[in-house]
């Protein structure tokens, strides 16, 4: 039997295609997901716009010595609540911080932070 | 009878100098306590002296009488921050008018120095009369949004709540009640009562055994001395002269008059006012005419303003505070950003949401080394200068922070909306801080007399007859203007002395 090339090169360019059909398939969904994405995303996707949210969590980051992410979020994530319900609860409990000077409840600032943390890892 | 009625206001330059004159009660001072004070004892059978140093309107002269270094904490120059004219700091005052809150009037254990002798009620009875003077209209205060329908701020249950100022009546829209130009006619009506201009009291001679003023010594920067007899005689030169006087009078007691206790000139106060202090967002919009500016409602002139509750002071132990919406403001990036994300959270729409500017002036806690003492210099009719050292301190930059943070978790608590505070450190704050020209304090009231100079009632401890009336008798301060107030405590005063033979 005699081997041509053209079905070959088709093969390998389906194979290609292929390949980067599925890469486009796998990586897409996270491209095009709104958030930043982190192991934080159960906190930070409960925050509204992102750009707004990332401009509060770096002033409230600026306020802070030593911020550690996860730690943060595992303090939010023992509340056992939504973080609209903590920042609720911290306003009436005057559990409150400053982001500039901006009075917000400490849920909320610091899940900011921890958003604003992320994205500035991303982008460096 | 003009001609009668204008003898009843002397020119002091006209007397002869020598001149002897006697009076039951001598009241030194033409401000709104001397005036007040004057007007209260029509009719009340005592002859009454009222001297006053200027005259009838200002002149550098005698302004310059008022000059002095200052030590410490800047503060306003000590001859602009006070008018030495007929009608005193009225001529120049604001007309904002708010009694002091009952708080105001507590021995707090958290706050050294504080409690008045009495509580509020004991010049509840007098804030109509002071209210009919001051000219602001019916006593509503707190109770004006019970006399006409208006949207405040729905802050929910927190630490600061809206309270009401009322204005001395406006002129024109500008100027409030200036108490020499309002009530001269009405004093020159008064038989029992002679005011005498451009008399500058130099000096309170006391008997030998320091228990009484028998005679005032009084002159003019023309050159004219005489003086005055008086049975009784209340100091109501303004917490800077008053106890200036008390102090320069030294040839009997060293330290001056009813100075045994080394509290003459001491806890001047005056309300600071910082600069720039925080932007409020309200969620809902704009906010009612009423915060922004002075309305006329129900017959006066108000003004919507947010104070610390009196449960919220004792709870965080902070001081009186009364906060002004200034005027619009805009926010930057990161002001919209938080907007944004604090409405989102709270799920409330903030699209309409407003931000104004916020001014605010509160009150600083009693310091015996905030105080008023004698320079070796001499003025001009060689009495000596003072100085003051101002201060202010760490827990007062504390406390009033304290009470806008609580403001900015109520606003979020509520939903109402949010607020930043401008100054995170002490240094910024005192980088724009400025003063109301609200003197007060250096003359306290206490029933010890180790702990105030004067009593319940205004008289010098250890002096039969020497009173103090005005703003310098407040042992604490409020955060109210203290205008109002001290016209209360000086119908309160006049009470007193009618009660008494001289």
């Amino acid at each position: 039997m005699k081997l041509t090339r053209r079905p070959v090169v088709v093969s390998a360019l389906a194979l290609i295609g292929l390949g980067i059909a599925g890469g486009i398939a796998v990586e897409a969904p996270r491209l095009l997901r709104r958030r930043v994405r982190s192991p934080y995303d159960d906190i930070t996707d409960q925050l509204g716009q992102e750009a707004a949210s990332v401009t509060v969590g770096k002033a409230v980051l600026a306020g802070q010595r030593d911020f550690d992410a996860a730690k943060t979020t595992n303090a939010l994530r023992a509340r056992n609540g939504s973080l609209a319900r903590m920042a609720h609860d911290d306003s009436v409990g005057g559990r409150m911080l400053e982001a500039d000077g901006w009075v917000l409840p400490q849920s909320l600032g610091l899940a900011c932070a921890v958003l604003a943390d992320q994205a500035m890892r991303r982008v460096g | 009878m003009q001609g009668s009625r204008v003898n009843r206001f002397i020119d002091a330059r006209s007397v002869s100098p020598g001149t002897a004159l006697g009076a039951d009660i001598l009241l030194i001072g033409g401000g709104p306590a001397g005036i007040s004070l004057a007007l209260a004892l029509k009719d009340s059978g005592h002859k009454v002296i009222l001297l006053e140093s200027g005259g009838m309107e200002f002149e550098a002269a005698t302004q310059a009488l008022y000059e002095g270094p200052e030590t410490g904490t800047p503060y306003l120059p000590l001859n602009a921050s006070r008018m030495r004219f007929f009608g005193g700091s009225t001529n120049h005052w604001g007309g904002w008018c708010r009694p002091l809150d009952r708080i105001d009037f507590e021995a707090r254990d958290w706050l050294a120095h504080s409690g008045w002798p009495f509580g509020r009620a004991a010049l509840e009875p007098y804030y109509p009369r002071a209210q009919e003077l001051v000219e602001a209209g019916p006593f509503l205060y707190d109770d004006a949004p019970k006399k006409f329908p208006v949207s405040t701020l729905a802050m929910g249950a927190g630490g600061l709540e809206t309270v009401w100022f009322q204005f001395s009546k406006m002129r024109g829209s500008v100027l409030p009640t200036h108490f020499g130009e309002r009530y001269a006619e009405d004093l020159k009506q008064i038989s029992n009562v002679q005011v005498y201009t451009h008399a500058n009291v130099t000096g309170l001679r006391l008997t030998p055994d320091a228990k009484r003023v028998h005679r005032v010594e009084v002159a003019t920067l023309s050159g004219v001395s005489f003086s005055v007899s008086p049975k009784l005689v209340v100091l109501g030169a303004g917490a800077v002269e008053n106890a200036r006087l008390m102090l320069a009078s030294n040839d009997v007691v060293a330290t001056g008059v009813g100075n045994g206790n080394d509290l003459v000139g001491r806890y001047f106060s005056d309300h600071p006012i910082p600069g720039n202090n925080a932007t409020l967002v309200s969620f809902g919009g704009k906010l009612s005419p009423f915060f922004l500016g002075t309305q006329s409602a129900a017959g006066a002139r108000i003004r919507a303003a947010f104070a610390p509750t009196d449960s919220f002071r004792r709870a965080k132990k902070v001081l009186g505070a009364l906060i002004t919406v200034d005027g619009g403001a805009k926010l930057d990036a990161l002001g919209q950003a938080a907007v944004e994300t604090v409405a989102d959270s709270l799920g409330v729409d903030a699209r309409k949401a407003h931000a104004y500017t916020i001014g605010c002036g509160f009150e600083p806690a009693p310091d015996p080394e905030r105080r008023i003492t004698l320079t070796g210099e001499r003025d001009g009719l060689g009495m000596p200068r003072v100085t003051l050292h101002n201060t202010i301190s760490d827990a007062d930059f504390v406390r009033y922070r304290t009470t806008l943070e609580e403001w900015g978790r109520q606003l979020q608590a509520s939903g109402a909306g949010m607020l930043r505070i401008h100054h995170a450190t002490q240094a910024e704050w005192l980088e724009g801080l400025d003063w109301a020209n609200h003197h007060m304090g250096t003359t306290r009231m206490h029933d010890d007399p180790k702990r105030g100079v004067v009593d319940a009632n205004g008289r010098v401890h250890g002096m039969g007859n020497l009173f103090v009336a005005g703003s310098g008798c407040f042992p604490t301060f409020g955060a109210s203007n203290p205008t109002m107030n001290l016209v209360a405590l000086t119908l309160r005063l006049a009470d007193h002395l009618k009660g008494l033979t001289p």
